[in-house]
């Protein structure tokens, strides 16, 4: 009983240790600001998962458990919001996008109502 | 949906304060038995069933999960292997008849689920600018958010 608990411990901890090292290493590789938010908003989301997942097998209390949905709870709101205003601030500093970006309807709709900005 | 749960959770305590049982499966039964009045006053109004709303919320829960991991494979493999493959767009997205809340619990959904990303709210609510990774055909990208959109008003916002 005891071994299978540290056995999920250990690969709920290395799977969400490896989602946040893929995720840091997609905000230093890929090629524009947007992109390397794709990697840092998802990759550091699931990676909390699965460590406080991990916690939580190890601790094995409610009270542990309690605590860790509160934490991804706030999370799961919290990261999207930070990456939103992340992206926007890139795209009102006009941060040079991707050469190979197909479109921007953004930048079309300020430049059809410039009074909007 | 959000009164019936604050009625829920205030049987719950009702419960609680009465048997004196404030450990957790204590709070696990109070939460399940005021449940269940809920669900059975229910049966006797207008209102869509309280359970079968809740189940369909937890579908969304298990649903949303599945594309987190989903997302999460998808750009660990474009991290991983050499080269770029994206073909990115910033699309816009019609949200005309969502409240700010709902907008919101959209956008977020949006951010977490695979290739996309959104960048800005237009100053009217009337549109999310989103950040797709793979949007090589425009319309294809806007049917798979059309796709998680649906899903959201049909098992979260039919409160």
């Amino acid at each position: 009983m005891d071994a299978t608990r540290e056995i999920a411990t250990v690969l709920l901890l290395v799977s969400g240790l490896s989602f946040m090292l893929i995720g840091a290493w997609g905000t230093v590789r890929l090629p524009d600001a947007y992109h390397r938010l794709h990697a840092s908003s998802k990759c550091s989301t699931l990676g909390l998962l699965g460590l406080l997942l991990g916690a939580v097998v190890h601790i094995g209390t409610a009270a542990a458990l309690t605590k860790a949905l509160l934490t991804l709870v706030f999370a799961f709101v919290a990261a999207p919001v930070g990456s939103h205003i992340l992206a926007r601030s890139a795209h009102a500093a006009g941060l040079e996008q991707w050469d190979r970006t197909l479109s921007d309807e953004l930048a079309e709709d300020q430049g059809d109502h410039p009074e909007d900005q | 949906m959000i009164r019936r749960l604050g009625f829920d959770m205030a049987l719950a305590v009702l419960y609680l304060s009465w048997s004196g049982n404030h450990a957790w499966p204590g709070i696990l039964v109070g939460l399940v038995l005021g449940f269940i009045v809920v669900s059975v006053y229910d049966l006797g109004t207008q209102h869509p069933n309280h359970g079968r709303r809740a189940l369909r919320m937890l579908r969304f829960g298990v649903y949303f999960l599945a594309i987190l991991v989903r997302s999460n494979l998808q750009i660990a493999r474009e991290i991983m292997t050499p080269g770029f493959s994206q073909t990115p767009r910033i699309l816009r997205y019609p949200v005309d008849d969502l409240d700010d809340f709902q907008t919101t619990v959209l956008a977020n959904c949006i951010t977490l689920t695979p290739g996309t990303l959104v960048v800005d709210v237009s100053d009217d609510g009337r549109w999310l600018y989103v950040h797709c990774m793979y949007a090589l055909d425009r319309s294809e990208a806007i049917a798979g958010l059309r796709r998680l959109d649906e899903r959201l008003r049909r098992e979260v916002f039919s409160w």
